[in-house]
């Protein structure tokens, strides 16, 4: 919706000069401005994916009175996002939780989260693309737990992104200003039939403290802990293309914040209007396909039902996109400091194209052989569904379980960086500061993003601990062997000077 | 003549500080010019061409469209090449001026005017009949008053306001539009379109349907009304015009497949709300669809309202700005610069139709003036090409043959629409009459050369005046 026509060359200057004191050169395209900024990372929060997705699954815990975990995540997360926007306004760089824990901390600890961050990424845009490819096949007629159909959508969908994020950032920013738009408008429009139809029945019980307090021991709150945090989180994501924005130190916190209020806001909306909704259905145990399209469908009927489907798609492919984007980022920052295996190639920026193409083709294989591998990881340990056997639609918080122990498991490793360094972040500090909050925001951070980490890991799903504990033993001896020395290494650091020599030779 | 021609030097630079002083805001990129020309075209898609089924049958109507199309994409190549090279309010006006000289320039934005006066009663009258459909009990002449000035003050506000409100109301509508389809689509039957005559009255029922298909797209000139006010012009404005066009060619070739597909087409004839009336059709039971639908069909409505405000306002703000028209009329708010006055009279002439003449009338004089308008348009474009071609100055028009198959197109329409229906042709030549007569005795005399369009136009003859005298 709001484009930079102008691009104000001054301040392309500041920019680029800030990241050459960062020890890099300007690679990407700068164009991205505040609202577009917002925009990914609103979509990749995407209110219409996460809740929608995991709306069933999370009342297996505490049925329908559900709605307060929302808003108790919402405040943790929005402390979260005030802290590392604040480290975000200090060193804006392509990359996000992996470079400022190796500013922060050490290039080891980096290295580390790095890793965890990528897992926790690449589940995200594998659990969204395994939603929507659902969806599609609900919405085609098909039903959504036969295993060949969805595989095959599944595939086409990352095909079709994959080729989307290779044409470029001007693209995808489009598609995620739109779907900023898809977003809202779903929300209220869905909300507002939801409301109406309901006629004189609406069902303030759903909202109710007391339902949600009463009942049930900690445990069964997980499964909603975990719709909430898996949706409300990844906004980082602005983050991770401050060197193609204009202004960073500016714009991405604001825009990660921003996108946090916006999904508080839009998301208690869209929860409380599902409440109503699965209030008046009475026969949930019916629903073949997805709870929400059930209730939905029973509210506002078939044509109707199929039409809000049809928007939940859209924003959810929105949303893939834009996570997609995200993981290619930090595949590309990652292999820039020779991170990961063939490091060359992934961090090559062909002629002709203004994105690391060959990371946006890893990214795209990687979610195939991710979702494969959970399949055949789950068929392993007993009594947990697995994508083989009849258990695709259940499937799901695996995958999005794993995404939400790697994100916030790399978040609270930041934040204790941080916390340990508030002096350094206090001399580097950008155009947003959180002040003498700093220590108490950053302390409540760190405990959140722990205990959410622990929670997910442990008490979630067998498939994600055992893939998880694999997962860092893998990469500790892939460490030990081969990655310790490279990083021991100190190896020259090129200066300012040399860099602008680099530029002018390479003539960006 | 060397004297002529350094004063128009000296003119140029005054019409710059004149553009300055009372030019609109440029404030609309390509997204908005989109949401401007298709939802000025929507309302065509709800409700209107179902008349045209009666005369030609669905087959008939169906070529009909077909015919329209392919005209109509060919002049939105034509005019969207006009309006980035003369980006003025003016319009289908600006052209004339420049091709045919001042009367045809003047006759050809009145008739502009004509069209989306009557197209916008016409969409206040089934605004009215939606009304009815949902609450009956509502007095639709007091929602429809209340809907104008909501409009109209969002249109003074600024043509900033005027762009978002448009893009909001035609994506509503598009979204209307998919609910549609996907209602209908489950009660698909290839054997309706046969039944019944598909061809009603031959080919002489295709001519008479024409205005009727015509009424999906009428008005989509309402873009190169707004190119004054459109950032980068060079790109912004074939942009605008070739995306509106293939959205609407596309939307209004679905409706039809899908409406005539679902419901025996002697049904939705009479229907002021076609579309509802299907999907009542289709799904009796499903109360909740019917009433979403018929809500967001408003939307669809006002947009095509709203746009029509809009293009007939700047159309008439250009031709007061050069003095056709009387001067009050062109007057613009000194900070949002939006001319109130140009806005303010289509709107009540709008109101006033449609209390008075029936829809179908309408849509008949709609179509028609648009016609002569846009057949006046291509002989304005030839001309402008002809004497193009003496100076060699800037890029060229470069559409010779599609001009001419244009032309061709509008002329056969033209003749036999009239030899078929005389009965409507003495109220535009009336109008028009009146409008000459206007011109002769008065307008002529107060022609302001410092109007952008009209210095367009003389830059030309002194061009060409110049190269003579240097020859010399």
């Amino acid at each position: 919706m709001i484009r930079i026509n102008k691009i104000n060359k001054v301040q392309l200057n500041i920019d680029r000069e800030h990241l050459r004191k960062m020890g890099y050169i300007q690679e990407l395209d700068r164009s991205i401005g505040v609202f577009s900024n917002f925009a990914l990372s609103f979509s990749v929060i995407s209110i219409l994916t996460g809740l929608i997705t995991l709306y069933g699954y999370s009342q297996e815990g505490t049925g329908i009175y559900l709605f307060w975990i929302w808003p108790i995540v919402g405040i943790f997360q929005l402390i979260m996002a005030i802290c590392l926007g604040e480290i975000a306004s200090c060193y804006p760089v392509t990359g996000g939780v992996y470079k400022w824990t190796n500013i922060l901390a050490n290039r080891h600890v980096g290295w580390f989260n790095g890793w965890i961050s990528f897992i926790g990424w690449l589940a995200c845009t594998t659990g969204i693309n395994y939603g929507l490819s659902q969806f599609v096949l609900m919405f085609l007629g098909y039903s959504s737990d036969a295993f060949y159909p969805l595989i095959l959508t599944f595939v086409i969908i990352i095909t079709i992104q994959t080729s989307i994020s290779v044409i470029g950032i001007k693209l995808v920013t489009k598609i995620n200003d739109v779907s900023v738009g898809v977003h809202i408008f779903g929300v209220i429009g869905i909300s507002i039939l939801i409301i109406i139809f309901a006629g004189n029945q609406i069902n303030w019980s759903v909202i109710s403290f007391q339902s949600f307090y009463n009942n049930l021991p900690a445990t069964n709150y997980i499964p909603a802990l975990l719709m909430s945090a898996w949706t409300l989180t990844a906004f980082d994501a602005s983050a991770n293309i401050s060197e193609e924005s204009l202004n960073p130190s500016r714009t991405v916190p604001y825009g990660m914040i921003l996108s946090v209020i916006v999904s508080i806001v839009f998301g208690s909306l869209l929860l409380f209007s599902l409440g109503q909704a699965t209030m008046l259905t009475n026969d949930l145990s019916n629903a073949h396909t997805s709870i929400v399209i059930y209730a939905i469908e029973n509210v506002l009927g078939p044509t109707l039902s199929s039409f809000v489907t049809l928007i939940i798609i859209m924003a959810m492919f929105a949303c893939g996109l834009a996570s997609q984007t995200v993981t290619m980022r930090i595949i590309y920052a990652f292999s820039r400091d020779n991170g990961f295996p063939f490091s060359n190639l992934w961090k090559m920026i062909p002629n002709g194209y203004e994105t690391p193409v060959f990371s946006a083709l890893l990214c795209g294989i990687l979610e195939g052989v991710l979702i494969i591998f959970l399949g055949i990881l789950a068929i392993v340990i007993p009594s947990s569904p697995s994508i083989m056997n009849n258990g695709i639609t259940k499937s799901l918080p695996t995958i999005t379980s794993l995404s939400t122990v790697g994100i916030y498991l790399s978040y609270a490793i930041v934040t204790a960086s941080s916390f340990l360094q508030r002096k350094k972040i206090k001399n580097d500090s950008g155009q947003f500061r959180t002040g003498k909050f700093g220590y108490l925001f950053n302390a409540i951070a760190f405990i959140w993003a722990m205990t959410i980490s622990v929670v997910m890991l442990f008490y979630c799903n067998r498939t994600t601990t055992t893939f998880f504990m694999l997962y860092l033993v893998g990469i500790t001896i892939y460490y030990f062997l081969y990655m310790k020395k490279i990083l021991d290494y100190r190896y020259h650091e090129l200066s300012e000077t040399e860099l602008i020599k680099i530029e002018n030779m390479r003539g960006i | 003549l060397e004297q002529n021609y350094y004063d128009i030097l000296i003119t140029r630079k005054q019409s710059d500080d004149y553009s300055k002083r009372s030019g609109l805001k440029k404030a609309l990129s390509g997204f908005y010019l989109w949401g401007i020309g298709v939802g000025v075209v929507i309302p065509g898609v709800f409700f209107g061409w179902n008349n045209g089924l009666e005369i030609a049958g669905p087959l008939g109507f169906l070529i009909a469209t077909v015919l329209v199309s392919v005209y109509y994409i060919i002049l939105v190549l034509i005019f969207s090449e006009l309006s980035t090279r003369f980006p003025y309010a003016g319009g289908p006006y600006a052209y004339a001026r420049k091709g045919l000289g001042p009367f045809f320039g003047y006759i050809t934005g009145v008739l502009t005017i004509i069209e989306f006066v009557f197209a916008a009663s016409a969409v206040t009258a089934t605004f009215g009949n939606y009304i009815n459909y949902l609450n009956p009990e509502i007095p639709n002449n007091l929602v429809v008053i209340f809907l104008y000035i909501g409009l109209i003050a969002i249109d003074i506000i600024g043509i900033r306001a005027s762009g978002v409100l448009q893009l909001t109301f035609c994506i509503i509508a598009i979204c209307a539009l998919v609910i549609f389809m996907m209602g209908a689509s489950g009660s698909i039957n290839y054997d309706l379109v046969l039944l019944n005559q598909p061809f009603t009255n031959g080919f002489r029922g295709i001519i008479l349907a024409i205005p009727f298909a015509m009424w999906f797209y009428v008005c989509i000139e309402a873009i190169s009304l707004v190119s004054e006010e459109t950032k980068n012009p060079e790109i912004n404005i074939g942009l605008g015009f070739k995306t509106s066009i293939i959205t609407v060619v596309v939307l209004s070739i679905l409706i039809l497949a899908f409406s005539l597909l679902t419901v025996n087409w002697v049904y939705i004839v009479r229907s002021n709300y076609p579309l509802t009336f299907i999907l009542e059709q289709v799904q009796p039971r499903d109360k909740t669809l019917m009433l979403v639908f018929t809500s967001l069909g408003l939307c669809g409505l006002m947009a095509g309202l709203h746009g029509m405000i809009i293009g007939s306002s700047r159309q008439i703000f250009s031709l007061a700005r050069a003095g056709y028209l009387p001067k009050f009329l062109s007057r613009i708010h000194p900070t949002t610069k939006a001319p109130y006055f140009a806005i303010l009279i289509p709107a009540l002439l709008g109101i006033l139709l449609s209390n008075f003449i029936g829809a179908k009338i309408l849509i008949t004089i709609t179509g028609y003036s648009a016609l002569i308008m846009q057949a006046l348009v291509f002989f304005s474009y030839i001309a402008i090409k002809n004497k193009e071609s003496k100076n060699e100055k800037g890029k060229k028009l470069h559409k010779g043959a599609l001009v001419w198959i244009a032309i061709a197109i509008s002329l056969t329409i033209l003749i036999l629409f009239t030899l078929q229906q005389l009965q409507y042709i003495w109220l535009i030549s009336l109008t028009l009459l009146i409008a000459a007569l206007y011109y002769i005795i008065i307008g002529k005399n107060f022609i302001f050369d410092e109007a952008p369009e009209e210095i367009e136009a003389k830059l030309e003859k002194i061009y060409t005046e110049r190269k003579w005298y240097e020859l010399r």
